[in-house]
């Protein structure tokens, strides 16, 4: 959809028209307009909107301290418009929104316009604020638009590259922070059998809650390279993305045990979460990703190196406790679920979370229930480490009647949301106490419960 | 043409001009002010008489505030500021239309 130059014209006499009836309908009140700095005839599109959204709420932000009298946006092929009517100090409300537009790129492409209660315009220059600069050279933008030194094609595409990399970048550190969130989360979660959590330490004698505090904001950033690492894979390219995780796991497995103080309290996340970042990455759209669709994706990005490894560990390599429990028993632990595309979070934890949620149940009872329902069906290498072929026969029959009578009742029609929460917190405390005694935790479930944390959050972003 | 009483087109904003003209006898009264001023002054003042000339404006004041408009902006700002003063509704402007 393309505007001339006179559908331009005509737009910016009705806003100054509507600027001065709100003016003088609400006098006293200071006016502060947001267009959109986007060169050339296509004043809109889904993208443009986005940004403008963008700004929108950053400056719904600035204000809020402000008395609000107005708000009123228009869509039109002449480009997005917001208006906003508030009690305060022009000037400080005009140096503040100087410095939204020249905080980072993306402020560079909103147009915020302050106008005082007697209808002038505030500068920039007033302010001893510098004029704005061209988006491409960085000549001072006024003369370098009435120069046309650069063609509107090539300025437009500027403006776009610059919406795109901004919401790729708030994407990465937003599915980071998801990741992070899902590991504190899981952390904190009790009672959890065997495992620590707020309560205590669980089985465990060399870590504590703190330490997994530690360790989740250590590995953050490596899992929003993790991200951008998906992000800069296309389709096709799921094994090549995979094989770029390595060497940045090994890297953020040495943060760990720097943060840990040598202590491993993440290295089955490191692997498991960085690859579902990863295809995260590999699925953002420009707005989203689908975590289902990501988890599927997580098989097609380890299938074939996981049946190297697995063969290699048959052959007799590989020194990790993985590694010799697939050999003595054939269980492919961390490696088979994901070259399995996380099954047991498809199929197990996220619809138990999501039933028990839908239940009624509150948070931490429905992500303990689907901890349960991922203990039935995993293969737990830690657990099997500690508790040998029949303790983990044990647990898993365990989780699994547990599971079971849940589902029965949940099937059966509505369950008395409170109690359902009281039965498997007693029943998890009972365990976590023989568990503790016994020194077994299943680690690699507490690991499918995070992945099922992220994938939820990052479907829901508040719970 | 005959400007016949104040009127005004434009807006301030960046890429814009806003134009006042007035009534007045005899001569052109030019007054520009411009957030290019260093760079393009002599160029806003030749394209705004120019376009005041093609309209058969001879006498007013004209006082342009110019944002760095592009001179097909300047040229449509005079022009529709002169077509109000003499009495043409908003809605029957031709924009760009008598001077090309």
């Amino acid at each position: 959809m393309q505007v001339t130059v006179a559908e331009m014209m005509a737009a910016r006499e009705a806003r100054a028209q509507m600027q001065r009836t709100l003016l003088s309908r609400y006098p006293g009140a200071v006016l502060v307009c947001l267009t959109m700095n986007i060169a050339g005839p296509v004043k809109t599109d889904a993208e443009i909107e986005r940004a403008f959204d963008w700004g929108k709420a950053q400056i719904r932000a600035i204000l809020a301290p402000q008395t609000s009298c107005f708000e009123a946006e228009i869509h039109e092929k002449t480009g997005p418009e917001a208006v906003f009517a508030v009690r305060g100090d022009a000037g400080e409300i005009k140096r503040r929104l100087c410095a939204l537009e020249d905080g980072c790129p993306m402020g560079r492409l909103l147009d915020i316009d302050v106008l005082a209660t007697g209808g002038e315009k505030l500068s920039r220059t007033a302010f001893g604020l510098p004029p704005r600069r061209c988006l491409l050279c960085g000549e001072v933008a006024a003369v370098c638009a009435r120069s046309r030194a650069h063609s509107a094609d090539v300025l437009f595409e500027r403006a776009k590259a610059i919406i795109r990399k901004h919401f790729a970048d708030a994407f990465a550190q937003k599915t980071a922070q998801l990741a992070q969130r899902a590991l504190l989360t899981e952390a904190a979660l009790a009672p959890k059998p065997g495992l620590v959590d707020r309560l205590g330490p669980g089985a465990h004698r060399d870590m504590d809650l703190f330490t997994f505090i530690d360790s989740a904001c250590a590995l953050r950033p490596y899992f929003e390279e993790c991200v951008r690492t998906g992000m800069a894979h296309g389709e096709g390219e799921e094994e090549r993305c995979f094989d770029s995780l390595r060497v940045p796991g090994l890297l953020a497995e040495a943060r760990m045990r720097e943060a840990t103080g040598g202590v491993n309290t993440h290295k089955g996340a490191v692997f498991s979460m960085g690859i579902l970042c990863a295809s995260l990455g590999m699925g953002f759209d420009g707005e989203g990703s689908d975590a289902q669709a990501a988890l599927l994706r997580c098989a097609a990005m380890t299938r074939t190196r996981m049946a190297q490894e697995l063969s290699r560990c048959a052959r007799g390599e590989g020194g990790s406790a993985g590694e010799r429990l697939y050999r003595e028993q054939g269980v492919g632990g961390v490696r088979a679920e994901a070259a399995g595309g996380f099954a047991s979070v498809r199929e197990a934890g996220l619809p138990r979370l999501r039933g028990c949620l839908a239940a009624g149940m509150d948070f931490e009872a429905a992500a303990l229930c689907a901890l349960v329902a991922l203990m039935a069906r995993a293969q737990d290498t830690n657990a099997l480490r500690r508790g040998g072929v029949e303790g983990a026969r044990r647990l898993r029959a365990r989780a699994a009647q547990m599971d079971e009578a849940l589902c029965a009742r949940l099937e059966a029609g509505p369950v008395d949301a409170d109690a359902e929460g009281e039965r498997i917190r007693s029943a998890l405390l009972q365990w976590d106490a023989e568990l503790s005694v016994q020194g077994i935790s299943p680690g690699g479930c507490a690991d499918m419960l995070a992945l099922t944390l992220l994938a939820h959050f990052s479907d829901h972003s508040p719970r | 043409m005959r400007i016949e009483k104040n009127a005004m087109a434009g807006t301030l904003e960046s890429s814009d001009a806003l134009v006042t003209v007035e009534p007045g006898e005899g001569s052109v009264e030019l007054e520009i002010s411009s957030s290019v001023m260093n760079q393009y002054g002599r160029q806003i003042r030749a394209t705004v008489l120019a376009t005041l000339d093609r309209l058969g404006v001879t006498g007013g004041r004209v006082t342009v505030v110019d944002k760095g408009a592009l001179d097909c902006t300047l040229k449509a700002r005079v022009e529709c500021a002169v077509l109000r003063s003499c009495g043409k509704s908003d809605a029957g402007i031709p924009w760009g239309g008598v001077i090309r």
